[in-house]
C-alpha cells in the first residue's frame, strides 16, 4: 500500500510539474530595467496644440489637426549590437491625440545603452495578409482601402498656402514594396551620445521628442504650396519619409 | 493486485479530469461548429487563399452570408454587398454598365462576378486589392457605393442581438471588430466556387461538346487562351487590350496602383466562366454582348504604347469561327452555380 501511495503521489507530481513547465520558464531570474518611453510631438521648441499656428522654413503658415504613425521593433544600442526590446504587441499607433498611445512601458535586460532605434510604419508581410486586428485594425483609418496596404505616418492640417479648395493639407504616407517603400529605421542617441546606465529599482524614462516641422523641411525641402496632399505610395511620399524621418530625438533620460 | 487497480483507476480518472477541465472552455466554443471542407475542383490549382488561416465553418459561412445580403453595411442601408452582386448573374450586376451606389450615384467600374475568388491574388480591374480579405472595405467606403466608415459598420452589428450571438458562436466571444467580419465575409465570398458548367462536364466525361462547341473550343485554344487560362479562364494578369480612353472617366487602370506609366491602360483579364451571365463587358461595360466583345479583338483595337502585343495586330477571327466561339462560350455557364441554394440569401 505504501508503494501504492509513493506511485500515486509521483505520478500526481509529474502532471502538476508538466502544467508549471511555461510559468517556469518566463521566470527564469534574469536582471530586468524597467522602461519608460514617451513620444512628444512638438513644432520646433513648442508643444502640438492643434490649431495653433506656425510657420515652416518658407513662410508658409500652417496648423496641425492630427498626427498619427506606426512604431514597432523598439531596440536599445550598446557598442555595437542592437537589442530588440520585448513589447507585447508588435504595432503601437502613437496618435497625437491620444496621450495614452503616446508612452508605454517595457523592460530589458539590457544595463546600458547609447542608442534607442525603432521602425516607423507597418512590414511588407503585414500589409498583404488580409485582416488584421488591434492597432492594424483598418477602422483606425490607416489603412488604404482601394489600394491595399498601411499609412504609415499620417499629418493633417491647414494653411492659407494650400492649393486645395478647403486650405487643407493631407500627408498619408505609406508604401510597403520595392520602389516604393516608405517604412524607415529610426536610430537617436542619447543625449550627447554617452552610455546611459540604466537601473534595476527605478524605471527609466527616455523623453522622445517629435518635430512635425521636420515634415516640411529636412532631406527635402517640401513645400505646402507644391503640395498639398499625398495619398499614394509613390516617390513624393518617400520624400516626406525621409523628412519625417528624422524628426525624432531625444531629448531626456531621468529616472522615476 | 488492489494497487494496481488503485493506480489505474486514479490514472484513468485523473487525466480524464484533467483533459476535460483544460479543454474545456474551448470546447465549449469549437464544439458546436460544424467544419466545411473546402474541395479543389478537380484540375483546379491550389486555391491563393490560406483557408488555415480562417477555417470555414457552417456558422462562419453563415454569418459572412448574412452580411453578405446585409444593407446595414452600407450608409442608408440600401446597398449590401448583394445589390451589386446579383447570384442570377454570377453574381455581377446583371445588365448594368455600372452598379448603382449611394446617393443615386454610380460605379465608375463594370462590378465583376463573384466566383472562383479564393483563386485569386489580386482583386479588383487595378488589382489594388492585394488580399481576398480586405477587399470588402473598398465598396463599403466609397462614397459612391456604400458610403458607410467601417467604424459604424462595426457600431451597427454591435448593436444587434442577433449579430452578437453569431460572433459569439463563430469566434467564441462576443466581440465584433473588423478583422472578424472580414474573415467572416470571405468564408462566403471565398466558397463561390464555381465549376460545374457544360465545359466541366465535358472535361470530366460526363457530357460531349456539339460541333459547334468543339470547333469554337479549338478557336478559343488557339486565339484566347493564352490571356484567359484554363480551367480559371484568366491568367490574372494586367492587360491593355485596345479600348479608347473614355474621357470622362480617364480611368488609367493598373497604373492608379503602380504609379507606373508602362502600366497605362491596362486592366485585370477577367475569367471567361459564366461569360454569357456577365454582360456587358469592358472595365467599364462598354460592350454589350459577347459577340460585340469579339468584334472589337477582330476590328475594334486602338493601337497604343502599353496595348498587349497579343491584340494589337487585332486577333483574325472568321464570321464563322466566332459563331462557333460563342458556342462554346456558352457552355462556360454554370447554371448549378447561379441555383445553388446554399450561396442564397437566408431568411
Amino acid at each position: 500500500m505504501k508503494t501504492c501511495i509513493i506511485y500515486i503521489t509521483v505520478f500526481c507530481s509529474f502532471l502538476f510539474w508538466s502544467c508549471q513547465k511555461e510559468l517556469k520558464d518566463q521566470q527564469v531570474s534574469h536582471a530586468t530595467y524597467p522602461l519608460h518611453i514617451i513620444f512628444r510631438p512638438v513644432i520646433k521648441d513648442q508643444p502640438l496644440v492643434p490649431g495653433q499656428n506656425h510657420t515652416n522654413a518658407f513662410g508658409e503658415d500652417y496648423n496641425i489637426s492630427a498626427f498619427r504613425f506606426y512604431v514597432s521593433k523598439l531596440g536599445l544600442k550598446s557598442n555595437s549590437a542592437t537589442v530588440p526590446l520585448p513589447t507585447e504587441t508588435k504595432y503601437r499607433l502613437a496618435d497625437a491625440g491620444l496621450t495614452n498611445t503616446l508612452s508605454f512601458s517595457l523592460s530589458t535586460d539590457q544595463n546600458t545603452f547609447s542608442s534607442l532605434s525603432f521602425q516607423l510604419g507597418v512590414d511588407s508581410i503585414d500589409n498583404v495578409s488580409g485582416a488584421q486586428s488591434g492597432d492594424l485594425d483598418p477602422a483606425k483609418g490607416m489603412f488604404w482601402t482601394w489600394n491595399s496596404g498601411y499609412i504609415m505616418a499620417k499629418l493633417e492640417g491647414a494653411s492659407s498656402y494650400s492649393s486645395v479648395p478647403d486650405g487643407n493639407f493631407t500627408y498619408h504616407i505609406g508604401g510597403f514594396s520595392g520602389a516604393t517603400n516608405a517604412i524607415r529605421s529610426i536610430s537617436m542617441q542619447t543625449p550627447g551620445g554617452a552610455p546611459v546606465t540604466l537601473n534595476e529599482n527605478k524605471a527609466t524614462t527616455i523623453l522622445i521628442i517629435a518635430d512635425i516641422d521636420k515634415w516640411f523641411n529636412a532631406v527635402h525641402p517640401l513645400k505646402i504650396a507644391d503640395h498639398a496632399f499625398v495619398h499614394s505610395p509613390g516617390e513624393l511620399a518617400k520624400l516626406y519619409a525621409d523628412n519625417y524621418a528624422t524628426m525624432f530625438s531625444i531629448t531626456e533620460i531621468t529616472e522615476e | 493486485m488492489m494497487c494496481r487497480t488503485v493506480i489505474s483507476f486514479l490514472l484513468f480518472f485523473i487525466t480524464g479530469i484533467l483533459f476535460f477541465e483544460s479543454c474545456k472552455k474551448q470546447a465549449d466554443a469549437i464544439a458546436s461548429l460544424t467544419p466545411i471542407q473546402f474541395t479543389v475542383p478537380t484540375g483546379f490549382p491550389q486555391p491563393v487563399y490560406k483557408f488555415e488561416n480562417n477555417p470555414l465553418t457552417q456558422q462562419g459561412f453563415e454569418l459572412g452570408k448574412k452580411l453578405f445580403f446585409d444593407g446595414r453595411l452600407s450608409k442608408d442601408g440600401n446597398f449590401p454587398c448583394a445589390s451589386c452582386h446579383q447570384q442570377f448573374a454570377a453574381f455581377a450586376t446583371f445588365d448594368h454598365p455600372f452598379s448603382h451606389g449611394f446617393n443615386n450615384q454610380f460605379t465608375t467600374r463594370n462590378a465583376p462576378g463573384l466566383f472562383n475568388v479564393a483563386w485569386m491574388k489580386e482583386l479588383h480591374w487595378d488589382g489594388g486589392i492585394n488580399h481576398i480579405e480586405v477587399q470588402p472595405l473598398a465598396p463599403i467606403e466609397a462614397e459612391n457605393e456604400m458610403a458607410e466608415t467601417i467604424d459604424n459598420v462595426i457600431n451597427k452589428l454591435k448593436d444587434d442581438a442577433a449579430y452578437r450571438q453569431m460572433f459569439k458562436m463563430v469566434f467564441g466571444d462576443e466581440e465584433i471588430n473588423s478583422q472578424r467580419m472580414l474573415k467572416a465575409l470571405t468564408q462566403y465570398v471565398a466558397m463561390l466556387v464555381s465549376a460545374d458548367s457544360k465545359y466541366d462536364k465535358v472535361k470530366k466525361g460526363e457530357a460531349s461538346f456539339t460541333e459547334a462547341e468543339q470547333s469554337g473550343y479549338h478557336i478559343f485554344q488557339s486565339k484566347c487562351a493564352t490571356c484567359h487560362v484554363e480551367p480559371l479562364f484568366t491568367d490574372n494578369s494586367f492587360r491593355n487590350t485596345g479600348l479608347p480612353v473614355n474621357d470622362i472617366l480617364k480611368d488609367v487602370g493598373r497604373m492608379r496602383i503602380t504609379g507606373n506609366p508602362a502600366d497605362s491602360l491596362k486592366f485585370k483579364v477577367p475569367s471567361l466562366r459564366n461569360v454569357y451571365l456577365t454582360f456587358p463587358y469592358g472595365h467599364d461595360g462598354r460592350f454589350y454582348s459577347v459577340g460585340a466583345m469579339i468584334d472589337h479583338y477582330r476590328s475594334g483595337v486602338v493601337y497604343g504604347p502599353t496595348v498587349d502585343p497579343l491584340v494589337k495586330n487585332k486577333i483574325a477571327i472568321s464570321n464563322n469561327e466566332k459563331v462557333d466561339l460563342l458556342s462554346f462560350l456558352q457552355t462556360l455557364t454554370d447554371s448549378t452555380f447561379i441555383a445553388d441554394r446554399r450561396f442564397a440569401r437566408g431568411e
